[in-house]
Order: structure tokens, then C-alpha cells, then sequence
């Protein structure tokens, strides 16, 4: 009889752990089923970031001198300030048909943000080119 | 601790009812929609870069008016190119008027330039007396059409343009002697991964 109770309390507390994981599994799934994807938020708070530098380069006229130049060292240095230290990140530069500057070997491009900016030409005369940065190792 | 089983059904109402309060406290649906609009705010910012090189491929070639169309299409087409790239779509029609340094009457050159990613049965009409038609059917994506009207300079004019029976704009076109006037009307459309966006505007130069 003493075995018996003590057999039936044992599967009681068995079901009662299954019921509160049972509870707990399901009330993550439903509250986190839509989890509030923060590297999201990162990402394109990263990438708003990168296009501002490139319009405020634009808007001050070293944006187009650079590109007209190649130079991307220029661009990188001057877009330091609009992305935050710890980023990598890397500058090409296109014309109507391929790069016509080093494109980064990327290890991970489905974690890599592309951040495009395009542009006429110089002062007085057509050059269409993209100027594309590459951001990296923010995950 | 009699009651094991108890205890842990206990801890896990506790532990449910802490999730909640810390899911309310995030506030899943506005981060959600922060981040949607950041996204749109990105694609817009785009839009505006496409807009304002669009323009500036015209004032770049201020020096070489008889370009300025061409450079115009060819930009068109860079863009688009670079869009479909990104799985974006890239909508654009042009219509360009250019009224030569002379006095009296003479031709106008009007340019339209179809990149809208379909074939478009075009109608050209300049208001006056006569009243001018061009019709222009299956123009082609990817096409630009050049002809011309007869104006009488320092009369102003509507240039409507329609096409599909669908669409028609109307272009005010001011004409004066001795001045040579370029007149570019942009209808601009970016399909986006979040929004649509449009945008139809004119630009006046004044040619030296």
C-alpha cells in the first residue's frame, strides 16, 4: 500500500514537471515567436548610418572630387566619423560596367551590409559611377 | 518539499508571468515597426539620390546641350541596371524640349526617353493654332524618340503627352526670341522592398 502511494506520487511529479516545462515551452514560443530582431534594428541603423556619411560628403563636393580621383583611401578616411570604430568596412568604386577599384575579398556576404550611392559625374562633365561600402564584423 | 511537482508548476507560473511583463516591456510590435521605417527611410533616401543625379546629369551637361538628353538616358539605364542588381525596379519617363537662339518661327526638338519597363503608344500634342500631333506606336522599353514642332518664339505652349490612354501630362513650355530654352520633365518611379515611390517634376534652363 506504502509502495503503491509512493509509486503514485512519483508519476504525479513527473506529470506536474512535464505540465510546468509543457507551460513554459509553450508560453516562449508564443510570446517570442516574433522576437524583436535586434541585429535587424543594428543592421540598418548601420546602413542608414554609412549612407548619411556618403550625402554629407556628396553635399560638400569630396565625395565627387574623391571618386573622379579613385580615391579610396580619401573616402575611408573621411567616412571614419559616420561609422563607429569597431566596423570593417571597405569602398569601391563602379562605373557603367565593373569595378574600377579593388573590390574586399568578404568572407560572409550574407552578413555583409552593401550601402550604394550613385553619381552623375563631376563639375562639367557625364561619368556615371556606384560608389558601394561594404560593412562587415558587426554580428 | 513534500510537494515537488508543486513546486516546480509554482516557479513556472512565476517564471511565465515575468516573461510577459518583460514582453510588454519590449514592446515587440515598435521595434518591429522602428525597424520598418528605418528600412523605408533608407529606400527613400536612395530615391532622392537617384532624383538629384537625374537633375545633376543635366546640369553637368550644361555645356553640351545637344548631350543633355543622351546623358539623360544613358543615367537611366545605369540606374536601373544598378536597381534590378538589387532586385529593385526602376521606372522612368522623360520628355525634353529644346527651343533654339532665334526669333519668329522655327522647330522645337522634343525627346522622349521610355525606360518604364513596358512598350507605351505615344501621343505628342503642342497646343496653338494649329494645334500639332505626333503619334508614336509599341515604343519600345529602353527607347528614346526624337521629333519636332513648329513654334512661333515668345508664345507660350502646353505640351501634353499621353500614352495607353491612360496617362496624360501636361508641360508648359515658355519660349523666348533670341533665347534658347531647354525644358526637362522627369516622371520617376522606384519599386522598393517596402514602398513605392514617385515622383514627376520639371526643370527650366536657360541655354547660353
Amino acid at each position: 500500500m506504502c509502495l503503491e502511494v509512493k509509486f503514485m506520487k512519483g508519476q504525479l511529479f513527473t506529470l506536474e514537471s512535464f505540465i510546468s516545462i509543457l507551460m513554459l515551452f509553450f508560453i516562449v514560443v508564443y510570446l517570442f515567436q516574433n522576437s524583436p530582431t535586434p541585429p535587424e534594428f543594428r543592421r540598418i541603423n548601420y546602413k542608414l548610418k554609412a549612407y548619411n556619411g556618403l550625402k554629407i560628403l556628396e553635399e560638400t563636393g569630396e565625395l565627387r572630387k574623391d571618386v573622379e580621383d579613385n580615391n579610396i583611401t580619401s573616402i575611408k578616411n573621411k567616412l571614419n566619423p559616420f561609422l563607429s570604430g569597431f566596423l570593417n568596412y571597405n569602398v569601391t568604386i563602379f562605373n557603367e560596367t565593373t569595378n574600377i577599384t579593388q573590390m574586399p575579398s568578404l568572407a560572409n556576404e550574407k552578413n555583409t551590409l552593401v550601402i550604394s550611392y550613385l553619381l552623375a559625374g563631376d563639375i562639367d562633365y557625364y561619368k556615371p559611377r556606384e560608389v558601394i561600402i561594404y560593412v562587415w564584423g558587426f554580428e | 518539499m513534500r510537494n515537488k511537482g508543486q513546486v516546480f508548476l509554482i516557479s513556472a507560473i512565476i517564471l511565465i508571468v515575468v516573461l510577459i511583463i518583460l514582453r510588454v516591456g519590449i514592446n515587440l510590435p515598435d521595434v518591429i515597426q522602428n525597424t520598418k521605417k528605418l528600412e523605408e527611410n533608407f529606400e527613400k533616401d536612395f530615391f532622392i539620390n537617384v532624383v538629384n543625379e537625374l537633375v545633376k546629369t543635366i546640369e553637368i551637361s550644361y555645356y553640351q546641350p545637344d548631350n543633355m538628353t543622351n546623358n539623360v538616358y544613358n543615367f537611366g539605364n545605369f540606374t536601373r541596371k544598378k536597381m534590378t542588381e538589387r532586385l529593385q525596379e526602376f521606372e522612368f519617363l522623360y520628355v525634353s524640349s529644346i527651343t533654339p537662339k532665334s526669333s519668329g518661327i522655327d522647330d522645337m526638338n522634343v525627346s522622349v526617353i521610355n525606360l518604364l519597363n513596358k512598350p507605351i503608344n505615344l501621343t505628342l500634342t503642342l497646343d496653338g493654332t494649329p494645334t500639332q500631333t505626333r503619334n508614336h506606336d509599341n515604343m519600345v522599353d529602353y527607347s528614346s524618340y526624337d521629333t519636332s514642332f513648329y513654334i512661333e518664339q515668345g508664345t507660350n505652349y502646353i505640351l501634353t503627352v499621353s500614352y495607353n490612354r491612360t496617362y496624360n501630362e501636361y508641360i508648359t513650355i515658355e519660349t523666348k526670341p533670341w533665347i534658347s530654352k531647354y525644358i526637362g520633365f522627369f516622371d520617376v518611379t522606384l519599386i522598393g522592398k517596402e514602398t513605392t515611390y514617385k515622383d514627376k517634376f520639371q526643370k527650366n534652363y536657360t541655354l547660353t
